[in-house]
């Protein structure tokens, strides 16, 4: 328990003022420009300790556990909560469209609990990737390459509207509702599908790294990783969900072993 | 001064920052905006060096149906993030100048705000009115526009 504890101001840190793979989108990044923005505000960040982006969105808690009591957990997620809202930009929004108010210190982040890891983590979710977000359930007929021209489709006329360089996560399957959380935590945890869906894969990371995404409207293509993630489901109803994550990848995990 | 189109550069003067919420209570009430506007939204916890703390820009698409108000109200030059085509032919069809900002870049943003000269509509927190003086504001032009201001060609 205390190790978890212990590890949240790292987290916080981490996800507000310094993620850990912000410089690996710094390769993508193709106007001389732009890249000088970006390096003087990863430093800015760092040194003067202010979000190294000011949407600081809403937060999803991840703990990786076997053991926890449910008391232990409300302390964790009370504890990130206390110590995200202390560097974390005021959200106004308690309630959608109704009873709209300062939430001031009292931001509360959304829990998710996972059984094959050891470890804390936490996604942001901010306004510019969160509202390109994808989620349609395919018939169980549906074509691999229906659903790859579609997302492709998808990000074509959306991913410039974002914070490029962008990254994909996709996944498939599940249910509805896992299929969005799992395209989330694949900028936690990565790929994860059967061998199978190699070929798929490919042809789905080809088909997105191969898109214009340029922020400044040109023609250049400042896309990062795909992620892919494929879950048992249902035999007629083919879930298909995609998240964007935007170039400062803001989702930290901090492994605290078995 | 004539901003050219795919050209960096970096402003100095006066700006109103402002988003969503503020924006929308801006053009419903018809208060005046000044020519350049920076679609941001504050973290609003300062520190030396940024008086509004991390303020980078918001994603122009939820605003463009502010843009035609926008312009009757004084502004000349939006500064954003993200584009497409539906973002230019918005801005084109209002003659409103477009200045793309580099997106997620809150500190250097924050940094570039070097003083606070109003604030409105307080109540909206982030979403509410600022005034205030940038030094080097840099950005890229979408859409070119002539703007009255200190502009500065970025090479």
């Amino acid at each position: 328990m205390n190790t978890y504890l212990q590890s949240i101001e790292n987290l916080v840190d981490r996800l507000v003022l310094y993620p850990s793979r912000a410089e690996q989108s710094l390769p993508l990044v193709e106007d001389k420009t732009y890249r000088c923005v970006v390096e003087e505000n990863i430093k800015l960040s760092k040194e003067l300790r202010l979000p190294i982006c000011q949407d600081t969105g809403v937060i999803t808690l991840v703990v990786g556990h076997d053991s926890l009591t449910k008391e232990e957990l409300w302390e964790i997620k009370s504890s990130f909560e206390q110590r995200f809202n202390e560097i974390a930009r005021p959200s106004m929004l308690s309630s959608a469209f109704f009873g709209q108010q300062p939430l001031g210190r009292n931001q509360m982040c959304f829990l998710e609990e996972v059984r094959d890891k050891k470890g804390l983590g936490a996604i942001i979710s901010g306004a510019g990737t969160e509202t390109h977000c994808f989620l349609k359930v395919y018939p169980g007929t549906a074509a691999w390459g229906t659903v790859v021209s579609e997302l492709q489709d998808w990000c074509t006329k959306r991913a410039s509207l974002a914070c490029p360089p962008v990254h994909f996560g996709v996944a498939v399957g599940g249910t509805a509702t896992e299929a969005v959380k799992q395209s989330k935590l694949s900028f936690l945890f990565g790929n994860d599908f059967p061998k199978c869906y190699q070929l798929p894969y490919e042809e789905l990371a080809h088909a997105l790294k191969t898109i214009t995404v340029d922020p400044l409207g040109e023609d250049g293509n400042w896309v990062g990783n795909v992620f892919l993630r494929v879950l048992p489901t249902h035999m007629s109803a083919v879930p298909v969900g995609m998240s964007f994550m935007c170039w400062p990848y803001r989702a930290e995990w901090i492994d605290l072993g078995t | 001064m004539v901003l050219k189109e795919r050209q960096w550069y970096s402003y100095t003067g006066v700006i109103g920052i402002s988003r969503d919420r503020g924006l929308q209570t801006i053009c419903r009430e018809g208060q005046k905006l000044p020519p350049v506007v920076f679609l941001a939204g504050p973290t609003l916890m300062p520190v030396g060096e940024a008086p509004l703390g991390s303020c980078g820009p918001t994603s122009v698409s939820r605003m463009l149906p502010f843009l035609e108000t926008m312009k009757q109200l004084g502004t000349h030059l939006v500064i954003a993030k993200g584009t497409n085509s539906e973002v230019i032919r918005a801005f084109k069809q209002f003659s409103l100048a477009y200045g793309i900002a580099v997106g997620g870049a809150g500190a250097f943003y924050g940094t570039k705000i070097k003083q606070v000269l109003n604030k409105k509509y307080e109540c909206l927190g982030a979403e509410g009115f600022f005034l205030v003086v940038v030094e080097e504001l840099t950005f890229y032009v979408s859409v070119g526009g002539d703007v009255d201001g200190h502009f500065e060609p970025i090479p």
